[in-house]
């Protein structure tokens, strides 16, 4: 059998998060998407499917697995066919037990399996045409397996996928003693501490009301207060920072100030005061000392957020801020509840709250939304904020960079247009 | 608009988004080293260029304007191609 992993139609309800990385790649408890199919069949072929866009930077990253649009030679072979946004939760055997598709109560698929001689049959030329088949002709099957469709069900899911990924990867080595002068509240068990990690004195760890994960080569510097669930990252640090629970802090990430529920995906900064909540942070992102954002309205109504450049009611009270790659905040930034913040943008705080929705590659300025310095400038600040971490930025991924800046320049311009109306200065 | 005229407006908009006496603005005054302009200004005049001109310039082309002498140029053009439209 192999694994496909592929994106669907719909990918866009994810953005901002999805502009430059597959569903896939997103993060959700301790590990991405991928991560955890990739845990449940460690020892299967896995091929991954994306938007042609994508092809370059995922092939950089996970080699000839990739397929696109371009070339999608579906594997020989009986295949469990997965959504990039599912998280399977029953055991690997049982997805291969029968032929048949499953699918949310909406009716989104989250995955099937076919036999290969089925797959033959259908002559599908790419594993979503394959999946809208199965779907279709396949037994339907019940499943309590879930599709992240929005960016909100990330954060909403993170503080159980904490505990998921907690138990089935890190609760065999837990126990270990995080360091003199730390107070851990709450069962050892309930704590894992990876390998070079420095946890100083005076830090506050409670595992009673979930396990709390600190991974290789985390520093938690003291002062800091972790209440579990919550995943801190490798090489991430902990600066003074209130972690509160449900919260996820990818890799390479440095963080201070108080964040709850939210996931900050990795490599992203966030190192002084200020709140953070219910919110789903990306790569490459600086938020400025005391920038905070809402995830409470008032009036304690539901939140919505912008999907597809139009307001959609999340169903919930506690919704944060999506903010896409490489965007940075200055210092006393203000974010409404439920925004949405493209890549690349640059926020400089106004007078008040921000905009909710704030496209790709603006800049906010004087209390309204503008144009920028353009792509050139957003590339080398990217550049150079990926080499303060020794990391470079591929040819693949401006290019990637690029079309995306295309792709998002009517709606950055429609919104440029409507500010100018206003009062400047 | 003649070249004057631009200058005019280029030097009147730069004395009151960067604060400088327009006496102090030349052709070659150079926004960053000479009338001290950081990135946010640099954005803010190209927005008040925008505005005051009434016209669209590209975020990547108006980085390479230097200078006073440059805008006046630069903006001409762009005066010119969209009178042409």
């Amino acid at each position: 059998m192999k694994v496909v992993v592929f994106e669907q139609d719909g990918f866009e309800s994810l953005y901002p998060l999805t502009y430059l990385k597959a569903a896939f790649e997103l993060r959700c408890g301790a590990l991405t998407l991928l991560e955890k199919v990739r845990r449940k069949f460690p020892d299967t072929g896995l091929r991954l499917e994306v938007r042609d866009a994508l092809a370059g930077v995922t092939r950089e990253t996970y080699g000839a697995a990739v397929l696109s649009g371009s070339q999608p030679a579906l594997p020989d072979d009986d295949l469990l066919l997965i959504s990039a946004g599912a998280i399977l939760t029953a055991a690997p055997e049982t997805y291969r037990q029968a032929e048949r598709a499953a699918a949310t109560q909406d009716g989104d698929f989250i995955w099937a399996y076919l036999k290969a001689d089925t797959v033959r049959g259908l002559g599908a030329g790419s594993a979503r045409e394959l999946a809208a088949l199965a779907a279709d002709r396949l037994p339907a099957e019940a499943t309590d397996d879930i599709l992240i469709k929005y960016p909100w069900d990330l954060v909403d899911r993170n503080p159980a996928q904490i505990t998921a990924d907690f138990e089935a990867s890190y609760a065999a080595g837990a126990g270990a003693d995080p360091g003199p002068g730390v107070a851990v509240f709450g069962e050892p068990e309930q704590l894992f501490v990876g390998q070079d990690v420095e946890v100083q004195p005076c830090t506050f760890i409670d595992c009673r009301e979930g396990p709390v994960v600190i991974d290789d080569g985390a520093v938690v510097h003291a002062h800091s207060s972790i209440h579990g669930p919550a995943y801190i990252g490798r090489q991430a640090r902990l600066m003074e920072a209130r972690v509160r629970e449900g919260t996820t802090v990818g890799p390479v990430c440095r963080v201070g100030g108080e964040i709850e529920e939210s996931i900050i995906h990795g490599y992203a900064n966030k190192y002084h005061t200020g709140f953070l909540g219910h919110s789903y942070v990306g790569e490459w992102v600086n938020l400025g000392a005391m920038t905070t954002n809402s995830d409470l309205k008032n009036d304690y109504s539901n939140v919505s957020v912008y999907v597809n450049g139009q307001p959609r009611d999340t169903g919930s009270m506690k919704v944060g801020s999506f903010i896409g790659d490489h965007t940075k905040t200055s210092i006393g930034t203000l974010l409404n509840t439920g925004s949405f913040v493209g890549i690349m943008c640059n926020l400089v705080a106004g007078s008040s709250v921000l905009p909710k929705y704030i496209p790709s590659f603006c800049w906010y300025l004087n209390d309204r939304i503008g144009k920028g310095l353009g792509l050139s400038y957003a590339l080398e600040t990217a550049r150079a904020a990926m080499a303060r971490r020794g990391v470079t930025l591929t040819d693949a991924m401006a290019k990637l960079i690029e079309y995306t800046e295309e792709l998002t320049r009517p709606e950055k311009m429609e919104k440029v247009k409507r500010d100018r109306r206003k009062a400047f200065r | 608009m003649d070249k004057d005229q631009v200058l005019e407006t280029v030097c009147e908009v730069v004395s009151d988004v960067l604060g400088v006496s327009i006496s102090d603005i030349t052709d070659e005054s150079r926004f960053v080293e000479d009338l001290g302009a950081e990135s946010i200004q640099s954005v803010e005049l190209v927005a008040a260029f925008e505005e005051a001109f009434e016209i669209e310039m590209d975020e990547d082309a108006a980085l390479q304007v230097k200078n006073v002498g440059d805008a006046v140029d630069f903006i001409s053009a762009v005066l010119d191609q969209q009178a042409g439209q």
